[in-house]
C-alpha cells in the first residue's frame, strides 16, 4: 500500500478506536492490528501528529502503581472521521469509473 | 540488548530533541513495555518488536521535521545566533576549556606521580628488608613501615587523580557539546 495513503488510513483508524472511548498505546495497537499493519514505532508519531492537530487530547492516570497515558478524541477528531467517510464515497465513484474502463 | 540499554540508546538517538520531548517518547515506550510485560510477553520479545532504538528514534525525528509546528529559524536569526555563540565561546568557552584542560593535565601528572611514589615506597621496603636480613638494625623496621605507607599513598593517588582527570575531560566534552548545540540551534539536552 502507498505510504502516504497508509499514513492517512492509520490516522483515521486510531481516531475510530478512540471514538469508542478513551484508550492507551498498547490497546490502540491491539485494536487496530487485525485490520491494518501497525507497530509501536508507527503509532507514536501518529498520536503526536493527532495531538498537535487538536484531534486527540491526553491525560495520565494511575494504573497498577504506574502512570499510563490515555488518549481521547476531540470534536476535531470526529470531524476528521466524517471527512474521511465523505472522501471514501468520492473514491468509490472514481473507483467504479476506473473499473468500468472509463465508461460512465 | 537489555531494556536499560535499549532506552539508553533511544534517548541518545533522540538527543536532538528537548529533554521533555525525549522523555515523552521514552515514557511512551516504557508504558508499552510494561503493558506487554503484564500481558505475559518476555523482555526479549518486546524489544524485538520495538526494533532498533535508532529506527524508533528516526521515525519520531522524521515526524517532527514534517510537523508544521516544528520551529524553523530564519536566516537572520541563525546569523545572530552564530555571532552570539561565537562571542560567548571566545569570551567564556575558551578560558573555561583552557582551565579545564590545565586541571586535567595536572591530574594526569599527579596520577603519574602516584605511580612513581608507590614505586619509590616499594623500593624503600625492598632495600630495608635486605638491610634487616643482613643485620639487626631496628631502624630498618621503621623504614619498612614508611615504605609501606608511601606505597599505599602512591597507589591511592593513581585512581583518585585519574578520576579527576576523567571528570575534567568530561566537563570539556560537555562544554564543547553545549557550544555545538548552541551553534546548531538545537535545544539543550
Amino acid at each position: 500500500m502507498d505510504t502516504q495513503l497508509k499514513k492517512g488510513l492509520l490516522d483515521v483508524c486510531v481516531l475510530s478506536v478512540l471514538r469508542e472511548g478513551e484508550s492507551y498505546g498498547y490497546k490502540i495497537i491491539s485494536d487496530i492490528a487485525p485490520y491494518i499493519e501497525i507497530s509501536e514505532s508507527t503509532l507514536y508519531p501518529i498520536l503526536k501528529r493527532l495531538e498537535s492537530a487538536g484531534a486527540v487530547t491526553t491525560h495520565s492516570r494511575e494504573f497498577n502503581g504506574r502512570l499510563r497515558k490515555y488518549y481521547g478524541i476531540t470534536q476535531k477528531g470526529l470531524d476528521k472521521i466524517s471527512e474521511f467517510i465523505e472522501d471514501v464515497k468520492e473514491f468509490e465513484r472514481i473507483y467504479l469509473f476506473i473499473s468500468r474502463g472509463g465508461e460512465l | 540488548m537489555t531494556k536499560k540499554q535499549w532506552f539508553k540508546r533511544l534517548r541518545r538517538a533522540l538527543s536532538a530533541l528537548s529533554k521533555e520531548e525525549r522523555e515523552t517518547a521514552a515514557q511512551y515506550y516504557a508504558e508499552l513495555f510494561d503493558d506487554k510485560k503484564e500481558s505475559g510477553e518476555t523482555e526479549e520479545d518486546i524489544l524485538a518488536q520495538f526494533g532498533l532504538p535508532e529506527s524508533a528514534a528516526a521515525g519520531i525525528l522524521s515526524e517532527r521535521e514534517h510537523s508544521p509546528a516544528a520551529p524553523r529559524p530564519s536566516a537572520g536569526g541563525t546569523v545572530a545566533r552564530w555571532v552570539g555563540v561565537l562571542f560567548l565561546f571566545v569570551c567564556i568557552g575558551i578560558p573555561v576549556l583552557a582551565v579545564l584542560f590545565a586541571l586535567a593535565a595536572s591530574a594526569i601528572i599527579l596520577s603519574a606521580s602516584g605511580a612513581v611514589i608507590s614505586l619509590a615506597g616499594l623500593a624503600d621496603c625492598v632495600w630495608f628488608f635486605i638491610v634487616l636480613s643482613k643485620g639487626t638494625e631496628i631502624a630498618a623496621l621503621a623504614h619498612i613501615g614508611i615504605g609501606v605507607a608511601t606505597t599505599g599513598a602512591g597507589l591511592l593517588m593513581i585512581p583518585c587523580f585519574a578520576l579527576c582527570a576523567k571528570g575534567m575531560f568530561w566537563l570539556c566534552k560537555q562544554s564543547l557539546l553545549l557550544t555545538g548545540r548552541m551553534f546548531t540551534g538545537k535545544r539543550s539536552a
